[in-house]
């Protein structure tokens, strides 16, 4: 006992330059050295991917995927981004991209390259990017698309007429494109749901910032949004979702299968088992969160621990 | 005389704006609009008096050879190279502004930023010690929202993401709308003492 | 040494620098034929009016790190104007085969923001054909206009009041012009059919270089037949003998014309192929004469057997009615108008084809392919009743309110909360419209067997339901029905209904809400189209659609009117484009006759002895016609020129002259343009459609048109709708009330205050402390530092911020302590300085001023925090303030703060921050406390009056959220009602 107390006590007044080595050994430590550690998907996470999901193969059904941010929360928002268009890609779901912010254009095109790279897709009959649209035009466009997505958004990012690239046939308005996902480290996606989904009844799901996701809950609650990726977890959560269903490895020789909630539960994918490693970045990133996570707790466990003993020695003294 | 000019204005104007909020006619969103652009006018001039301060706090640290002077003469030199490189090779994508801004601003901007990490550690740290009762209330209440935050958490128990999320859904918004209540109300009083002159500080002065 | 070591350091960051600089302006040489676009083709664009272009080209390889694609164009190959760019991502690069830019319809030509002169395209070479954009100087620009068809946009006030009469003079050409300087209009430009355009192309990499043009490639627009319509529906209703058509529109080309349906015999289909045929060959034969005009020209020979049966003008704007209803009567369909008059016997209907067709301006028509009709009756159609136009309350005028119909709620989600699959929530949604105001819908769920499960009374609607399904029930075979009735000021009655089925989907393994149906009538199924028309227009134009579950719509009409006209002419000399100066008025009753006026007084008054004189001439010659015919044609061409002089309109502006006459046209001309008619026409798409008669009303809207420029027209207000601009916002009231209340409470406060009483007011220990903290500055001989805030002067907090430093400042001046205060802000930098001036001057210490102190760092967040961190590090400060509004960077500054061992206090109303600021600081002032302290720091009777107001106020507040809460929970909502949601 008279050993440790001294520890306590230094630990007590310990220079933070100490914390902040711990700290950074524990974010760089696993992102260097990734380790399995099992995923929990949310049931926000999983109402997106079942929405998707439901929307495979079929000709008539798209979705629209808006980018509402810029480079500073790419670490968040970009795995995100790749998991949802890897996941169509694999199971041929028909996906648009489009944005507001100048500086979210080169965005779509990074997510989109990095996603497309194994699978065999064409732009304009597999995905479309609709490109960069001036902000002014945003509630035109927005309202326009529940009438006619190929006359109010025109062209694509590369100028090509919209109406006469071949992934337009049967999509016409929301009632094909039938949902919306809107990246941003903001509220964007209120406008989505104030103007989209109240006059055409599009679905409208989210992918946010860790830090904004509490202000979407209330929309999760009343059902306006079918769903929410949140920060880093919920990339990582959708990241598993695409492992365990879409890219998953048929015994008959096939690949995906559909969700199911059972399989899920006892899936367990070795993050060793997944080969590139822009498929599990969130989930790498997840595990540096978890350490520095409990990294902390530990420190203020510590710091308690100290706490109470100088407390009981100063009582001791006292008495 | 000097106060009480730019207070009628102050005092006139600030009505006029607070009938806007009230006023949808076409007149009252027009002489909005007018007025806006005025002041969109007026804020790139204010950008010289930021740039006379900044070269006269550091042109007389240079000329007085006061400690660490050498910082003030980079200092200026940044200014003047960065404002140049946008002047003389406008500040399209490919060129040297943009270069600087991409390569310099942006990734100190995202150093700084990430240093947050640390501060919050460290405070986090110092902060959670169960002192008092409400002290360990708060202690226990960061632990469980941290663990809930992490799969780590749902590995544990089940409840500890979903009493993470009632946390923070309940109690934690409950204060943040008290305390929007409280500045929303502190907003209009400072904002009607100005209104009214009481509040004159800004014009220069206590009184 | 120390000096030698930063001098050391400060040649290494800038040699670093320098280096870094380096990729930015080198590049690699390369030769120029590798850095040309390859394979340039110009081609014309099919189903257009002749006036759009296609222009593709390979572009380089990534490696060339392009960032993007110049375009020139003009009419010679040896001078190229540029037109535009496409952007590539260097990084990302460019993942097509070829690169498109689309030079169709209007688009950019000239305005202010035009260079001034014209200039050769940067970094070329002296023989380069590539200019800059088209300048403003007239000489340059004017001589294209012949290239292009020009297309002025005018504000209405430049062209009616502030346009000047210039006169052409030449010799085949007298006409009086509507002067304008370019600063007074705007151009686009559209392409000339059948005229040669040449293209090229450059490349510019990531440093700017600019690469050399590809040789410049040809290409000629021409006019085109309109697109293939899609689809068309037909609908015979057997027993209202009635044909009803459904189409669906074509791509939008300026020259469409006419919409037609044909009907065609069964056994003449193989006449009508080959007459589709023989118009194809024809087509492409008028495209090769054009290219070659020694090619023999071919005619059509067959003729086509289709009969028109309707035929509708579908000019612009371009979003007509697409249905149509065609009544046989007596085994006839007759349309005098058109000239219509087919046989069509209703027990033959089976044995015609039906084809839909566009025609445009150039005579070309293009047929949908054949279909015959499906048979229903009247029964079948969806029901459509009454709807009423008003004006949409509580804005600016721009938006006329439409209503129909009693309200509808329908379940939009469901989602099961445990495995078992026992408890559900589902979501729903309500659409209503002003008329109804919903206070209670009343659900109730049902299985198979028609057992009830569980009645909801939703007396606030929340949009969602809690639902427990009993074990017994497996909801994945059958479904939940759902009956939702309503309780409505006014009543809808109690026998209306809507019903839902909630059915589970084995792929998503949720239940899915089916479609809604209101008796047997499916909503999902069907749309409302909204129809509108201008006073001053012939037809009809959407102004949305939207489903049948709706029950409103609110209909833009944009407050400001521009004048659109060609511009064809210039003058170098008063340097002005000149446009015409007709002004088109309105249609008379029947929608016949248009009338016209000219701009200026002159140009109306020849334009009246030029008409006066051609209806002498019409008479002439209808009193020496030899038929009938020719005497109805020529009266009907005196009637026409005789309603242009003789209408309300032109008889009101005959009075007037000169500027008067001008703003009274403008002002008839912006009411004209801003009234409408509507109608609706509910339909599923595919010809089973109701179309509801015009909206009329007896009692006349209120109008914000003033009705004497409604000259002669008299449904104005009861047809003809146009929105008002409103004096209060209604929706205000409350914010209104509650600012009066807390304005008395202020002055009762303030006159409590004066007269003495004491004001008790709660201690803040943030606020006692400043003193304190001050205090030990001036023991430690240190500097105070004072942030105020991060945000501009507009922000509230900084105004608290500021009030705090000039408190601050004087008694730091009263110590003679040194105090710091770095600025983010450019506009709170001279105020800043003027509270510490100012402050220092009543401490009676003007001697210790030094202007230095307040300073700016940068408007950068994180830059300012590195500043201000190196503040306090140098300076060792012995108390910092941070006062005003903070983001993610505030945490960065206390951490700092606290390992200089300042003592701080912070006050900030960022609620995400405050958590930051009070592990980091020894005192927060949170909130509202922060817009207190200054009252807290003055103690004048002033100051403490509205802190107490304040209070109060905030107790009503309070007693209002008590309230509310236990009233709803009685399911009483008028209070919470009572206030607006926004």
């Amino acid at each position: 006992m008279s050993n440790i107390v001294p520890f306590f006590e230094k630990m007590q007044a310990l220079d933070r330059r100490y914390i902040y080595l711990v700290v950074a050994l524990a974010i760089i430590i696993p992102l260097l050295i990734p380790f399995n550690s099992k995923t929990y998907v949310t049931e926000p996470t999983a109402n997106v991917y079942k929405m998707i999901d439901s929307y495979a193969g079929r000709s008539d059904r798209a979705i629209l995927l808006s980018f509402s941010h810029d480079a500073s929360t790419m670490a968040e928002l970009t795995p995100m981004e790749v998991a949802i268009l890897r996941h169509c890609f694999q199971r041929k779901v028909k996906v648009f991209t489009l944005c507001f912010m100048p500086a979210a254009s080169p965005l779509m095109d990074y997510a989109l390259n990095i996603a497309k790279e194994d699978y065999d897709v064409q732009d304009g009959i597999d995905y479309c990017n609709f490109g960069y649209k001036p902000y002014g035009l945003f509630l035109p466009i927005l309202l326009g698309m529940g009438d006619d997505i190929a006359e109010i958004v025109e062209t694509d990012a590369q100028g090509r007429k919209i109406s006469n690239l071949p992934i337009m046939t049967d999509i016409t308005n929301y009632n094909e494109m039938n949902l919306v996902v809107d990246f941003a480290a903001s509220s964007a996606v209120y406008s989505w749901i104030v103007y989209a989904r109240a006059r055409y009844g599009v679905n409208v799901a989210a992918g946010i910032t860790a830090v904004m996701a509490a202000d979407n809950y209330p929309y999760l609650q009343t059902g306006q949004l079918v769903g929410m990726l949140s920060g880093l977890k919920g990339a990582a959560e959708y990241e598993k979702l695409v492992d365990v269903f879409a890219t998953h490895k048929n015994p008959d020789g096939t690949i995906g299968r559909s969700y199911s909630k059972e399989i899920l539960q006892e899936s367990w994918i070795k993050l060793s088992d997944v080969d590139k490693r822009v498929y599990k970045t969130a989930r790498i990133g997840m595990n540096a969160q978890t350490v520095a996570h409990v990294m902390i707790i530990v420190f203020i466990i510590l710091g308690n621990i100290g706490f109470f003993l100088s407390k009981k020695k100063k009582e001791q003294e006292m008495m | 005389m000097k106060r009480q000019i730019p207070l009628i204005i102050v005092i006139t104007l600030g009505f006029m704006f607070v009938a806007h909020t009230f006023i949808p006619h076409k007149a009252s969103v027009a002489f909005y609009d007018w007025w806006v652009s005025w002041s969109k006018a007026i804020s790139p001039f204010a950008v010289i008096l930021g740039i006379m301060s900044l070269t006269m706090v550091h042109g007389t640290k240079i000329s007085r050879k006061a400690p660490n002077w050498q910082y003030s003469a980079l200092t200026l030199f940044a200014l003047v190279f960065t404002g140049a490189s946008g002047f003389i090779w406008g500040t399209s994508e490919g060129t040297p502004f943009m270069w600087l801004f991409k390569n310099v601003q942006m990734p100190m901007g995202s150093t700084m930023f990430s240093l947050l990490a640390f501060h919050i550690a460290s405070a986090a740290y110092k902060a959670f010690r169960a002192r008092s009762a409400e002290a360990t209330v708060l202690l226990i209440a960061a632990i469980i929202v941290m663990l809930g935050q992490v799969p780590l958490g749902m590995a544990i128990s089940k409840w500890i993401p979903e009493t993470s999320s009632w946390i923070l859904n309940v109690p934690n918004l409950a204060a943040k709308r008290g305390i929007a209540l409280g500045v929303g109300l502190g907003m209009t009083a400072t904002s009607l003492k100005i209104l009214l002159g009481i509040e004159r500080t800004y014009l220069g002065g206590g009184d | 040494m120390k000096c030698k070591r930063l001098k050391t350091e400060i040649v290494l960051v800038l040699l670093v620098f320098g280096l870094l600089l380096i990729p930015s302006f080198s590049h690699a040489v390369t030769d120029s034929a590798a850095n040309m676009v390859k394979d340039l083709k110009v081609e014309d664009i099919p189903n257009d009016d002749g006036s759009g272009l296609l222009i593709s080209w390979i572009p380089l390889p990534k490696e060339r790190r392009i960032i993007e694609y110049r375009l020139y164009r003009g009419v010679v190959p040896d001078s190229l104007f540029y037109i535009g760019r496409i952007d590539v991502n260097v990084a990302a690069g460019f993942s097509g085969d070829r690169m498109y830019y689309y030079d169709t319809d209007y688009n950019y030509f000239l305005d202010l923001q035009a260079p001034g002169k014209l200039k050769k395209e940067k970094k070329q070479s002296a023989d380069s054909p590539l200019y800059g954009r088209y300048p403003r100087d007239i000489k340059v620009t004017g001589e294209q206009l012949k290239n292009y068809n020009i297309l002025g946009v005018i504000d209405e006030k430049e062209y009616f009041l502030k346009s000047t009469p210039v006169n052409v003079i030449t010799e085949n050409d007298t006409t009086t012009y509507a002067g304008l300087q370019l600063k007074q209009l705007r151009m686009y430009k559209k392409l000339l059919a059948d005229k040669e355009y040449y293209y090229t192309v450059i490349a510019v990499s990531e440093s700017r270089k600019y690469f050399p043009n590809v040789k410049p490639a040809v290409g000629i627009p021409r006019e085109n037949p309109p697109e293939k319509p899609k689809t068309l529906y037909a609908v015979y209703l057997d027993d209202a003998q009635r044909l009803q058509f459904e189409w669906s529109l074509a791509l939008f080309s300026s020259d469409h014309k006419d919409h037609n349906i044909y009907k065609i015999h069964k056994s003449k289909l193989a006449q009508f192929n080959a007459y589709l045929e023989e118009v194809a060959l024809e087509e492409q034969n008028e495209l090769d004469v054009k290219e070659d005009s020694t090619t023999a020209v071919y005619k059509v020979k067959t003729e086509n057997p289709a009969q028109l049966i309707f035929s509708r003008y579908c000019g612009y704007p371009y979003t007509p009615v697409k249905t149509a209803a065609v009544p046989i009567v007596n085994n006839r369909i007759v349309n005098d108008e058109k000239g219509i008059d087919v046989v069509v016997k209703p027990d033959e209907i089976d044995d015609y084809y039906f084809v839909f067709s566009f025609t445009d301006y150039y005579g070309n028509e293009t047929f949908s392919d054949p279909v015959v009709v499906s048979h229903s009756a009247s029964s079948d159609l969806p029901t459509l009743s009454a709807f009423t136009v008003e004006d949409r309350p509580d804005d600016k005028g721009d938006y006329n309110y439409l209503y129909w119909e009693k309200p509808v709620v329908y379940l939009t989600n469901a989602t099961f909360l445990n495995e078992d699959k026992t408890k559900l929530l589902v979501n729903y949604d309500v659409n209503t419209n002003k008329h109804f105001k919903v206070k209670n819908i009343y659900f109730e769920v049902r299985d198979e067997h028609g057992n009830v499960i569980r009645k909801i009374d939703e007396y606030y609607q929340d949009k969602k339901l809690n639902i427990k399904i009993p074990k017994e029930l497996d909801v994945t075979t059958s479904p939940l029905f759902f009956s939702m009735s309503f309780k409505c000021n006014p009543d809808v009655g109690d026998d209306y209904t809507l019903t839902q089925k909630l059915v589970y989907d084995p792929i998503t393994k949720s239940l899915k809400p089916a479609d809604l149906f209101m008796g047997n009538e499916n909503l999902n199924s069907t749309d409302y189209y909204v129809y509108k028309r201008n006073v001053g227009s012939e037809e009809w134009r959407l102004s949305r659609k939207v489903s049948s579950t709706q029950r409103e719509l609110d209909d833009n009409i944009k407050l400001e009117s521009t004048v659109f006209k060609g511009v064809s002419k210039y003058d170098a000399e008063k340097k002005m484009f000149l446009v015409s100066t007709q002004v088109a008025l309105r249609y008379d009753i029947d929608r016949k006759f248009q009338s016209f006026t000219k701009l200026f007084d002159s140009g109306a008054k020849d334009m009246e002895k030029e008409i006066n004189e051609q209806i002498a001439g019409y008479e002439a010659k209808r009193d020496s016609a030899t038929t009938d015919e020719e005497r109805e044609q020529f009266t009907e061409a005196i009637a026409s020129m005789r309603y242009i002089l003789d209408n309300d309109i032109a008889k009101e502006l005959s009075k007037l002259s000169g500027k008067q006459r001008r703003n009274f046209l403008m002002r008839v001309k912006s009411n004209l343009a801003r009234s409408f008619e509507y109608k609706i026409v509910k339909s599923d798409g595919k010809g089973h459609f109701t179309e509801s008669p015009v909206y009329t009303t007896d009692a006349p809207y209120e109008t914000a048109a003033d009705v004497k420029y409604m000259v002669g027209l008299e449904d104005f207000g009861t047809r003809y709708f146009q929105p008002i601009p409103n004096w209060f916002k209604k929706s205000m009231i409350p914010a209104l009330i509650a600012t009066l209340i807390f304005g008395m409470l202020v002055f009762i406060m303030i006159n409590q205050a004066k007269q003495g009483k004491d004001l008790f007011v709660r201690p803040i220990a943030g606020i006692q402390e400043i003193d304190n903290a001050i205090g030990r500055a001036t023991e430690m001989g240190k500097p105070i530092l004072f942030v105020p805030g991060l945000s501009g002067i507009s922000d509230v907090a900084t105004l608290a911020g500021l009030a705090i430093l000039g408190r601050v400042a004087k008694k730091s001046a009263e110590y003679d302590t040194r105090i710091l205060v770095p600025v983010r802000d450019y506009l709170v930098l001279p105020i800043a300085q003027e509270i510490v001036k100012e402050a220092h001057y009543e401490a009676g210490r003007p001697d210790t001023y030094d202007k230095g102190s307040v300073f700016f760092i940068t408007d950068t967040q994180f830059a300012f925090v590195a500043g201000v961190n190196g503040v306090m590090i140098r300076e060792k400060t012995a108390t910092n303030f941070y006062m005003g509004m903070f983001w993610a960077e505030a945490l960065l500054m206390t951490e700092t703060g606290s390992t200089t061992g300042a003592i701080q206090i912070a006050g900030t109303d960022a609620v995400t921050q405050i958590p930051f600021f009070i592990t980091t600081c020894d005192y927060t002032l949170i909130g509202e406390e922060l817009y207190a302290a200054s009252a807290y720091l003055a103690r004048e009777p002033l100051q403490l009056g509205t802190l107490k107001a304040t209070d109060y106020t905030k107790m009503l507040i309070l007693i209002f959220i008590i309230l509310g809460t236990l009233l709803s929970s009685a399911h009483l909502t008028f209070l919470i009602n009572a206030f607006p949601e926004k």
